[in-house]
């Protein structure tokens, strides 16, 4: 496996590299898994975890804000950690360290970490899969109609009759996306 | 809800309603929470969908994840397969040929004769005595293990800041492993006691420093500091009588 520094691998994320994403995957993701598995939660809720910070680091790289004064494993595993405790104290767990009768030791909280903002990552998580569960024309439509193409264009890239129908076609593909998010149990915990 | 409205809720989020339609939406939605609801969801939904460049990298995102837990292809599986019919063939094998080898009625062990009971009486307690014993053992150092210290393995990328060679612990339990510069490495610390016994060992973690509560009794002990793998530092720590 190829070996990459940071600025590669933030470069990668900015691009959405397929080989880059994955390359974090298999050599950052334990240490979420471990972090979150030693405390209280799921694998689940690792992988939850891990896609939040990848798309806060996403979200950052692409605006060019993001300026790092430490590596990116400590950088991933530092918010990692902040969004694992904030969710943790959301759900009123105890949060239990390390069961260790001997030995209580502590993972460095790093000073280049930043406090994403939990609810709107857990709302677009959520959004997100819902969206992707949608049929693919419903999907297309949704995604023209929020890259700013026309009513108009949209009925010709997809070979709709006419942009009334275009129109129609995307309101009823966004009220299905909303009825399945509403049905959603965890929908109730925003709305 | 009203259908009516039901299907106004993107028109109104989207600023495509007439003044009179947002005026009667609206009176509608302050009788209607579940209509205020749904209007919020979509509201904080449009500004999600807007962001569609999020929403594409969440979806490679997945995909890489999934590709990244690698499930074993058909090459895999087989050569799994192989492996266990050669070790049940191997295994088939010697079962056979010691079978075969053995002679029949023979006693494996022969019964035991004329033996002497085991002595399963208590000795006699000698407290006091005991104690003094352990605790002479217990503050002798274990030379093996006094000799890493010298050679004091070091990964030169990393100095180690704390503990110094011996720490005394008297009052404060916690002992502080931090190197530096403080990289995310994946550390695990080691205690042995005099006798070159392991008695604790963390589990191997990314961290940058790592503090450990000591509960030992008094005597001598040692630590070993592995930092990605590597044997990095050794050094002893003293508990002392309170």
């Amino acid at each position: 496996m190829s070996r990459y520094d940071d600025r590669c691998l933030i470069e990668g994320i900015k691009n959405k590299d397929k080989a880059v994403l994955k390359y974090i995957y298999r050599e950052y993701y334990q240490s979420v898994k471990h972090l979150v598995s030693d405390n209280s939660g799921s694998e689940e809720d690792a992988r939850d975890l891990f896609q939040d910070v990848m798309v806060i680091i996403y979200q950052k790289a692409a605006r060019n804000a993001l300026s790092l004064s430490c590596s990116l494993k400590t950088y991933l595993f530092s918010i990692s950690r902040n969004l694992w405790f904030q969710r943790l104290e959301k759900r009123k767990y105890e949060c239990h360290f390390y069961n260790l009768e001997l030995v209580e030791d502590e993972m460095a909280v790093h000073d280049c970490d930043d406090t994403p903002d939990d609810e709107a990552m857990e709302k677009s998580r959520l959004f997100m899969q819902h969206f992707i569960g949608l049929p693919a024309d419903c999907q297309q439509i949704l995604r023209l109609f929020f890259r700013k193409f026309t009513y108009r264009d949209i009925a010709r890239i997809l070979k709709l009759s006419n942009e009334k129908y275009a129109k129609s076609r995307k309101f009823m593909c966004k009220a299905m996306l909303r009825r399945r998010i509403m049905k959603d149990p965890k929908c109730k915990r925003f709305y | 809800m009203e259908e009516e409205f039901k299907d106004q809720i993107s028109s109104y989020n989207q600023g495509e309603l007439d003044e009179s339609q947002k005026k009667a939406f609206e009176e509608q939605m302050a009788g209607d929470p579940e209509l205020a609801r749904e209007v919020r969801l979509d509201k904080d939904l449009d500004q999600v969908l807007a962001d569609q460049d999020t929403i594409e990298f969440r979806e490679q995102l997945q995909k890489s994840m999934l590709e990244g837990d690698g499930h074993p292809g058909l090459f895999a599986w087989l050569l799994l397969a192989a492996s266990i019919l050669i070790i049940l063939g191997i295994s088939a094998f010697y079962l056979l040929r010691s079978v075969k080898e053995q002679p029949l009625f023979e006693h494996r062990n022969p019964p035991i004769v004329n033996q002497q009971p085991e002595d399963i009486s208590t000795p006699e307690k000698q407290p006091d005595k005991a104690v003094v014993v352990d605790d002479k053992l217990a503050f002798s150092p274990c030379p093996e293990l006094e000799e890493m210290i010298k050679i004091h393995y070091r990964d030169h990328n990393r100095t180690l800041i704390s503990p110094g060679k011996e720490t005394n612990i008297t009052s404060d339990p916690m002992v502080l492993f931090k190197w530096e510069p403080a990289h995310l490495d994946t550390a695990m610390v080691k205690i042995f006691n005099n006798k070159n016994k392991l008695i604790y060992q963390s589990n191997p973690r990314p961290a940058n420093y790592l503090r450990i509560k000591i509960k030992l009794n008094p005597g001598i002990y040692y630590w070993q500091l592995t930092l990605n793998r590597n044997l990095h530092s050794v050094g002893r720590l003293v508990v002392d009588q309170q």
